[in-house]
């Protein structure tokens, strides 16, 4: 058994259990401050310290309860969507400097960043945060795209940010920016797109949709012809 | 040594002897021979019939069945119906198939409302680790997708259904570019595609092990922006209906002040997601807080059938130990790279990249005949051998392409760069679900479902990649046919008279429920007085 302190109260857990199943087996019934129970949906973000060391943060379902720690949760209560006073139009091409034109009047907090750290050091994602950030002032988004992959969207990064920063927004607007308008379009998906609005496949599919059971294990056995996409090139599989 | 560390050094000792070797395919008949054997929903002792109902006569869970033939929370309530809320659709459920009904039905000029138990997006969308099937390569066609999402489904797929998903797969995933998402792509912009089981080409969209996130990210962002109603902490615990059997609004529990929410709707859509909560046959589970079926026995009681609501999908690969990520689930993706399936003496036991309710089959089998490796609490689990796929790709490939799954066993001191991971089949997934045309709208008249609430697209098993499919053309399908009704439908009656007959049914029965349904949440709370001061 360890020793925790859950919310001011002690408690003693069994050894190898995370925050969310020591505050069950302490009888706390939970319906706030939980949710995936996989460490992807950021809502049940704790603090925690461990005797009498600095108070971290950290998801709660992702938290090993260790003898001595004592955690409360800490719901961040954030936006959740980037701020869009203009929103990007799909059909016009955006360069860096137009984007960074739309990204300082759409987050224009961002600037005025005083790098603090206190961001990065809240993250229970690991991400750079802070570095994002000063990233994106520098309108590297495609950096920071790949800075903010992991992000959870659990908003401490916000909450603590005294200059009102909102870093995991910036993450977001710049994993949209790097996918929309600084990555090639993809062609084949235009293609094959058309192929089927163009009704290529419809005697085949309508073909398939009269099969039997007993249709589909014949084809099934008959080997490459299961392959078949139903394009003319194929026809002779 | 204990056993698990034993175990663990044969694997890595004979490591570089499996990397090059072959596993053969089993043969039809012996996959259908041990599935039948070994997959839990053969297992007889875990099923009944439902005694009432739409589907009265038909065989599922019992988890399941207790809650068709549960009573509705309302049924004591002097209860206004006087609504709190007005509007043309109401969505219940706050996923991906959620928010991609919101935004379809806003761009056809709905007003819309999503209320969610949870909060807006903590859903089983955002676990979504592997990806989501789109034929978009070269060498692909919705034809090609259509056979092999047949075949994985035993050939008991809907097929109108499914002609739908498959073809509108690649606009689907056209728009959800459109909206920014970030999925992974080569050097000329064109979509890099991965291999998952039952795949005959590479067709899963990808964002690393993030793709659920990534979508969910994505859609909450452009939802958000529409500035759509959202009432969270909110679920659902029964539907209105206007006398005439037609759907017209629902009843919410607001979970903060525990009071009932009434809301009128023309149209309602039920995007409630999956049921692994309900731990159906004791077994562990990959899904979020809040999947209890809650949109099953609440579609059931105002008339509507289930299909295939027999058919749960266990996923091969949940983690056994750690304890503390106990149903976790390991994407197939990393089969799809080259990680092995190896029992206690380190032998491989079934070609890992057959079809899901197999390789469950195939490792329930392995575990029962005493093959399968022990945990400390002595549950039972086969090796997962995670580095072999750097040892066929590269040192740094786990890096790059699943760094969720790194991050995720680190934080309980496990790298599984270096050593193999205990796995044992989690419940994953409902096949079956409320049975649907291809606007998503169930046999009541403006009752909607969509995504993994609704049921046979998949048929009886699903394939890899195929649900995130599926909560975004059957959400969109929803959100639109739900708006196009809504725009030729007056506020209708709001009455509860369809609970009458149902507990006449009950009465009918012999049915005595003790509990009411939908439960909206497991109950994991330990119940003796357990805080005891320790100084």
């Amino acid at each position: 058994m360890v020793h925790t302190t859950i919310a001011g109260k002690p408690c003693e857990v069994p050894e190898g259990l995370n925050a969310i199943q020591a505050m069950w087996y302490c009888g706390i019934d939970l319906t706030h401050g939980i949710g995936c129970l996989g460490g992807v949906c950021g809502a049940c973000t704790l603090t925690y310290q461990l005797h009498g060391s600095p108070v971290k943060t950290a998801l709660g379902c992702q938290t090993q309860v260790v003898d001595g720690m004592s955690f409360n949760l800490f719901a961040a209560d954030v936006k959740r969507a980037v701020p869009y006073k203009t929103s990007l139009d799909p059909k016009k091409a955006m360069d860096i400097p137009l984007l960074k034109n739309h990204f300082n009047e759409t987050l224009s907090a961002t600037r005025r960043c005083v790098a603090c750290g206190a961001c990065t050091a809240v993250c229970p994602q690991e991400i750079d945060v802070m570095q994002g950030v000063k990233e994106a002032i520098n309108s590297d988004f495609k950096k920071v795209s790949g800075l903010f992959l992991n992000c959870v969207m659990c908003g401490l990064c916000a909450t603590v940010c005294e200059a009102h920063v909102l870093p995991h927004l910036v993450g977001l607007y710049s994993r949209k920016v790097t996918s929309f308008y600084l990555t090639p379009k993809t062609a084949w998906l235009e293609e094959r797109v058309e192929e089927i609005r163009s009704g290529y496949y419809e005697a085949e599919m309508k073909r398939l949709l009269n099969y039997s059971e007993s249709d589909w294990a014949r084809e099934f056995a008959a080997g490459p012809v299961w392959r078949s996409t139903g394009r003319k090139s194929d026809q002779n599989l | 040594m204990n056993k698990l560390e034993t175990s663990k050094e044969l694997v890595a000792a004979n490591r570089e002897q499996r990397k090059d070797q072959t596993f053969p395919q089993a043969s039809q008949d012996e996959k259908d021979k041990i599935v039948r054997l070994f997959h839990p929903d053969y297992h007889a002792e875990g099923y009944r019939p439902i005694r009432i109902g739409p589907n009265k006569g038909e065989r599922t869970v019992h988890e399941i069945a207790d809650l068709l033939e549960s009573k509705s929370p309302l049924f004591k309530e002097e209860l206004s119906l006087k609504p709190a809320h007005s509007t043309d659709i109401l969505i219940i459920g706050g996923g991906g198939a959620g928010a991609a009904a919101a935004l379809a039905a806003k761009e056809a000029g709905a007003d819309v409302m999503i209320a969610t138990k949870l909060r807006f997006g903590d859903s089983n969308t955002v676990m979504a680790e592997g990806g989501m099937q789109v034929a978009a390569g070269k060498d692909d066609s919705p034809i090609t997708h259509f056979k092999d999402t047949m075949k994985g489904g035993h050939f008991k797929n809907d097929p109108l259904l499914l002609k739908t998903l498959v073809e509108e797969g690649p606009s689907a995933a056209q728009w959800l570019l459109g909206l920014g998402i970030s999925f992974d792509r080569d050097e000329e912009g064109n979509l890099k595609l991965k291999s998952g089981g039952g795949t005959s080409r590479p067709r899963l969209l990808t964002c690393k092990d993030y793709t659920g996130l990534e979508l969910m990210r994505t859609l909450k962002d452009a939802v958000l922006n529409e500035g759509i109603r959202i009432l969270e902490f909110s679920p659902a615990v029964e539907l209105l209906s206007d006398g005439r059997g037609a759907c017209t609004g629902a009843v919410l529990k607001n979970l903060d002040a525990h009071q009932w929410i009434v809301v009128q709707a023309k149209t309602v859509i039920l995007a409630t997601g999956g049921s692994g909560r309900l731990h159906i046959q004791g077994f562990p589970t990959s899904n979020h807080f809040g999947a209890t079926a809650d949109g099953l026995p609440l579609a059931c009681r105002m008339g509507a059938s289930l299909t295939m609501a027999d058919t749960f999908q266990y996923h091969p690969t949940g983690v056994a130990f750690p304890e503390q990520m106990a149903g976790i689930l390991v994407t197939e993706a990393i089969r799809g790279a080259g990680a092995q399936l190896v029992n206690r003496s380190g032998a491989r036991f079934v070609y890992e990249l057959e079809t899901r309710d197999f390789v469950a089959a195939s490792i329930i089998k392995e575990c029962a005949e005493g093959r399968g490796v022990e945990t400390p609490s002595g549950k039972k689990g086969v090796w997962l051998d995670f580095p072999m796929v750097n040892l066929k790709n590269g040192p740094d490939y786990l890096d790059h392409h699943f760094p969720n799954m790194i991050r995720q066993f680190s934080r309980f001191q496990m790298d599984v760069r270096k050593e193999p991971i205990l796995i044992y089949p989690t419940l994953h997934y409902q096949n079956g679900g409320v049975k649907i045309n291809v606007d998503g709208e169930s046999e009541i008249k403006n009752l909607f479902v969509a995504g993994e609430a609704s049921g046979g697209i998949h048929g009886r098993n699903r394939l890899m990649g195929n649900s995130l499919l599926d909560i975004i053309v059957y959400g969109r399908r929803a959100g639109k046919a739900a708006s196009a009704r809504a725009k030729m439908a007056e506020p209708g009656n709001l009455t509860l008279e369809h609970l009458d007959r149902f507990n006449q049914e009950l009465e009918k029965a012999s049915i005595h429920p003790g509990k009411t349904s939908p439960i909206l949440f497991p109950d994991y709370v330990r119940k003796e007085e357990v805080t005891k001061k320790s100084a």
